[in-house]
């Protein structure tokens, strides 16, 4: 979704008579907009990092409210949708360090950083590996598999959701493949 | 594109579609928290003008952050240093009623440092028989000839028989490993005696003293008195017994003696169920991080006599600083150090927590308190459910001794009600 809210309004040195000013649009209108357009794909990918559909609604209402909480100061507003992201990427790691610092007991360790049961069991054998093995890799570069490759972000909005430079994300990229493989390979 | 790619884009499409497209819970945004005081000030231009001369909220902003910011740090400052001091300063008063709560046992035995040392870094202690409620000190034993200080004490539930540890000098050897020997004395009281000579007597008991370079770990009188549990880790026959620890079980009537070794183990903790027959033991195992509860039935023959009640892992981050079975075997009392090296001056946390034996559960955290590292509450009496303990906690008030900067105060500790006993400010340890 793009958003353009200097549509109708003052545009470069143009003055534009104070009776006529537009009125700023209400953030709460805004953000429900951005929410509808982009929650199903930010749930998807909260779901795909966490394993677990509950947490990660949560985690995607929670960036959104967030957003409505800072939005006068947001310095761009276009690049709300960018700050969402982030916000649940972050939000994603926080729930993740939060159930893995709950368990302190063996029983339950093995639960804490993997995809639930009900998840796994819903996907083809094929499928069901290669998410296993993601779920291996380290956090930044699962994170920057799933920006790829779900959502279809290019290097450059992926560095910038993770405060990466761009030869980061392409080396984590492709060190993230080859584990991949190597570890797929290690499965079959 | 490469088939990696392909699969790993068809397994997060599918996994990412087990969120139904439907199923987005509508926004739930609180109204009026986006923009807050700064919307009010934008449209009332009057409001913004009596702070400060500052006309917008971005001017707002600018003069408000920088003084926000230092306010906090003042705050966060002021608390950290309160908190510091209250931790250890905020327990309460010697309780005025002539009643401690939780009927716990009249007397109780310490052990005292004595100031003065002809040793360096080996402290000279004594024992005293003390009055529970008053701090009364009824009468000193002073430690045998031919040794040095008194390192342990364990009680029998009799309120009147204790036996103590007693260890000789370490005289300096090649060796870095150097324990001394240890014996066994049994200290009988009679606090209603008249004279402080007849309240306390002490006579060394029939067991065999632990040799040299025998490392004492822990020992534990049974509640009838009848039984001495020791646990040690043989370090003289280091080369060919690793990691080997002994538990011995005295009768002290007949002076006969059982022995079990474990390989690789390390029991720091002992101690007696009410049955005068279980000995239970904590420590851990291979010198990681997994730590077990194995209960010993000593009247049982051969290897029947084990039981691993629980196993528990733990992280290396933890340190395992107190470990307690209640007499009725049913709950462990632990207190776990959380360490934060680089959180001077509170430099962890000390978590006392009871766990159940049976299913490892966690029943309870009794208390929390930051602490700098090394000061840790010690569990030194529990009734036999674990409701009631006698508790130290660390003052840091005095420097009690050479390199112990360390007081202690001592209390019961019920549910989360502290009650302080009196203490003096040379004990270090005691049974009850």
């Amino acid at each position: 979704m793009h958003l353009d809210f200097r549509a109708g309004g003052s545009r470069g040195s143009t003055v534009v008579p104070a009776q006529v000013r537009p009125m700023p649009p209400d953030p709460a209108v805004v953000v429900t907009a951005l929410y509808r357009d982009n929650a199903l794909k930010l749930t998807r990918m909260a779901h795909i990092m966490l394993g677990s559909r509950a947490t990660a609604e949560d985690v995607v209402h929670d960036a959104f409210c967030g957003l409505y909480r800072r939005w006068e100061q947001l310095e761009s507003k276009d690049k709300a949708l960018a700050y969402v992201r982030s916000s649940v990427l972050n939000g994603c790691r926080t729930a993740l360090r939060g159930s893995a610092a709950r368990v302190s007991w063996p029983a339950e360790a093995h639960a804490a950083n993997v995809p639930s049961a009900e998840a796994m069991a819903l996907m083809s054998e094929e499928r069901r590996d290669v998410i296993r093995a993601l779920w291996q890799l380290p956090e930044r570069q699962r994170e920057v598999l799933v920006l790829r490759y779900y959502l279809d972000l290019p290097d450059y909005q992926i560095a910038r959701d993770l405060g990466l430079a761009m030869s980061s994300v392409r080396s984590a990229r492709r060190r993230a493949l080859a584990a991949l493989e190597r570890l797929l390979r290690g499965t079959a | 594109m490469r088939v990696i790619e392909a699969k790993l884009r068809d397994a997060l499409h599918e996994m990412g579609e087990q969120v139904p497209a439907d199923s987005t819970r509508p926004l739930r945004l609180r109204p009026g928290h986006a923009d807050g005081n700064q919307a009010d000030m934008a449209a009332h231009p009057e409001m913004a003008s009596r702070i400060g001369g500052a006309r917008t909220s971005r001017q707002l902003r600018r003069w408000l952050t920088p003084a926000a910011a230092a306010a906090a740090v003042l705050a966060i400052a002021v608390g950290v240093s309160t908190v510091a001091a209250i931790d250890h300063h905020r327990l309460p008063a010697h309780p005025r009623s002539d009643q401690l709560p939780g009927h716990v046992p009249p007397y109780y035995v310490a052990i005292h440092f004595v100031p003065g040392s002809p040793y360096p870094g080996q402290l000279r202690t004594r024992a005293v028989v003390t009055a529970t409620r008053t701090g009364a000190e009824l009468a000193t034993v002073n430690v045998p000839r031919g040794y040095f200080s008194f390192v342990a004490v364990t009680a029998a539930a009799d309120d009147r028989t204790f036996v103590l540890a007693a260890q000789k000098v370490r005289r300096p050897s090649k060796n870095p490993v150097i324990f001394s020997p240890t014996r066994f004395f049994k200290l009988t009281i009679h606090p209603s005696a008249a004279a402080p000579a007849q309240r306390a007597q002490l006579t060394a008991l029939p067991v065999p003293a632990l040799a040299r370079n025998v490392f004492f770990l822990d020992f534990a009188l049974s509640p009838d008195g009848s039984k001495l549990a020791v646990s040690s880790t043989d370090w003289k026959t280091r080369p060919q017994l690793a990691g080997v620890a002994k538990v011995r079980v005295f009768d002290l009537r007949t002076g006969a003696a059982r022995n079990w070794l474990f390989h690789g183990h390390s029991w720091t903790r002992v101690f007696w169920e009410q049955d005068n027959r279980t000995v239970a033991l904590v420590g851990s195992v291979d010198r990681d991080y997994r730590w077990q509860v194995l209960l010993v039935n000593t009247s049982a023959p051969g290897e029947k006599s084990e039981h691993v009640a629980l196993r528990i892992a733990s992280r290396p981050q933890l340190i395992w600083r107190d470990q307690v079975i209640t007499p009725d075997g049913r709950t462990l009392i632990l207190a776990r150090e959380h360490p934060r090296p680089r959180g001077w001056p509170v430099t962890g946390s000390i978590w006392l927590q009871k766990y159940d034996v049976r299913t490892g559960h966690l029943k309870g955290t009794v208390d929390v308190r930051k602490v700098r590292l090394g000061e840790s509450d010690d569990v030194l009496w529990s009734n036999p459910a674990g409701r009631v303990l006698i508790v130290t906690v660390p003052l840091r008030r005095f420097a009690t001794g050479p390199g112990i900067h360390t007081e202690l105060r001592a209390g019961i500790l019920i549910g989360d009600h502290f009650t302080p006993i009196p203490w003096s400010r040379y004990a270090r340890t005691a049974a009850w």
